[in-house]
């Protein structure tokens, strides 16, 4: 079972040049990240187009992830949800954009001076039980299938301002809590 | 780090949840490259809700993808300016890494990744980075400029067999305008004789008067029997017979003064025209009678008087 630093090494060494550790860094990850592109497009070879995408991002972009800052799998995961994100919104007219106009008076979350955070499944299920369970489960839906706020509002079945509303405080509260 | 502003701040979140769209997302795309500060708000939004992930169902993807990536990938093996013993360098570079991370939870100063205190392993990281974008954005631009010279080929190709198109269409078509012309010049040809045909064909009356009075002739003209009726109530006179005159009103002879014969005891009412004067008699003919001797003008032109005019109308 790769461990963070296998993880990190095969990454910096991709950077490099180095085939057969990206093709190791290939072999532990593209399970996990074919489940995400699945989990987005609902769609086989969507999914497998978007996750290759991934990969040459993954390759291209290898000497642009710093150790220590980002955890490599949150890096990889990040690149994965993006491709399949933009492969899903390059298909259907996008919405347009919605306005930012204030609907909260809630202050924007400050940005966290400690970036460096572990993916503690532990911590987030226990904030994520803390959220209101409406918040806490848009939230789950926005990010596991890549909805925007107009797509959350249709599938969840409530007004475009609820939507946000609920997505915005629901990050805010989480934020909050891994913060403690 | 310096604190983004609150626009920024929302857009990194929801750029790192993906629901930003359209623009904002555009937006987000382009700080992440540019704005260090923006990124680092991202990644700590990527790292607190990547948990989440973990609920997701790993799925083997089929080995295909894997050989298309590695298609993809340009083959570069760059000479490692320094050869690791094991991993031993690697775990240089991740042991500094630790540090920092640790002394980071105290809450100091964030120290971004590239910032060792030793000297010689941050500038050769530093390096290779460099070298790694330079190779890489040369062949992307290598690629770029060969697939524009690929279009721009295929896009000539299209215009050159365009023009053959169009040329031989204009050939096509300045035959057939040719041709249409000849077609209208004969057709015009066919209107013309038939027009004169119909002329020739047509009965034609004139009343022959002089000078307002009651008319002295009536003439008909029968195109069928090629004859020219005359009823005249003239007396006979001993030695001067009426010659009848035709002065065509178009034609080759037109406003000539033409004789069709004369008016005797061998024709007294009619007049045979001969094919020539056919075609002459039409609407609008001048037809005049003179009393000329026995037999007709001895000179060709009309000597005696005058004594009845018409013009000839169809009937």
């Amino acid at each position: 079972m790769s461990n963070r630093e296998d993880l990190e090494n095969w990454i910096a060494r991709s950077a490099l040049g180095s085939r057969s550790d990206f093709e190791k860094l290939y072999n532990a990850t593209s399970a996990k990240l074919f489940g995400i592109c699945l989990r987005i497009l609902n769609n086989r070879s969507e999914a497998e187009e978007a996750l290759q995408e991934t990969y040459i991002k993954v390759w291209n972009s290898s000497s642009k992830f710093t150790a220590g800052q980002a955890s490599p799998i949150s890096w990889l995961a990040a690149i994965a949800r993006n491709s399949s994100i933009d492969y899903y919104r390059r298909k259907k007219p996008e919405a347009g954009d919605i306005s930012e106009a204030e609907m909260i008076a809630d202050e924007a979350p400050s940005p966290e001076a400690n970036a460096l955070l572990s993916d503690d499944v532990g911590r987030l299920n226990v904030c994520m039980a803390e959220l209101d369970d409406r918040h806490a489960d848009a939230l789950k839906n926005v990010y596991l299938s890549g909805w925007t706020y107009v797509e959350a509002a249709e599938k969840l079945d409530i007004p475009l301002n609820t939507a946000k509303t609920w997505i915005r405080r629901g990050l805010i509260s989480l934020r909050d809590c891994l913060n403690r | 780090m310096s604190a983004l502003d609150k626009d920024k701040s929302w857009l990194a979140a929801e750029y790192a949840l993906g629901v930003s769209e359209g623009e904002s997302r555009r937006r987000a795309e382009r700080l992440v490259e540019r704005d260090i500060d923006f990124r680092k708000s991202v990644d700590a939004w990527q790292n607190q809700l990547s948990p989440i992930l973990e609920e997701v169902e790993a799925v083997s993807p089929p080995t295909k993808v894997w050989h298309e990536i590695e298609k993809s990938i340009a083959p570069m093996e760059v000479n490692r300016v320094a050869e690791p013993s094991d991993s031993g360098f690697w775990k240089m570079i991740t042991a500094f890494t630790s540090t920092v991370a640790v002394a980071c939870l105290g809450g100091l100063l964030y120290i971004s990744g590239g910032d060792f205190t030793s000297g010689t392993v941050s500038g050769l990281k530093q390096k290779l980075e460099v070298s790694q974008a330079n190779i890489a954005s040369a062949n992307t631009a290598f690629e770029e400029a060969r697939q524009r010279s690929n279009a721009l080929e295929a896009e000539l190709a299209d215009a050159v067999a365009g023009l053959e198109i169009a040329q031989a269409e204009l050939e096509q078509t300045t035959g057939s305008l040719e041709e249409a012309n000849l077609k209208v010049a004969d057709a015009r040809a066919e209107v013309e004789s038939l027009k004169q045909a119909f002329q020739s064909t047509r009965p034609l009356v004139a009343s022959l008067t002089q000078s307002g009075d009651a008319p002295a002739f009536v003439a008909q003209y029968d195109p069928l029997k090629k004859a020219l009726l005359i009823k005249t109530a003239l007396e006979d006179t001993d030695e001067k017979v009426p010659e009848i005159w035709l002065i065509p009103a178009q034609g080759e002879r037109k406003g000539e003064v033409l004789s069709l014969g004369v008016m005797d005891e061998k024709a007294p009412d009619e007049v045979k025209i001969t094919d020539d004067f056919v075609k002459l008699i039409g609407e609008g003919g001048t037809l005049a009678i003179t009393m000329e001797p026995a037999g007709g003008s001895p000179t060709g032109v009309a000597t005696g008087p005058v004594i009845a005019l018409g013009k000839l109308q169809a009937f």
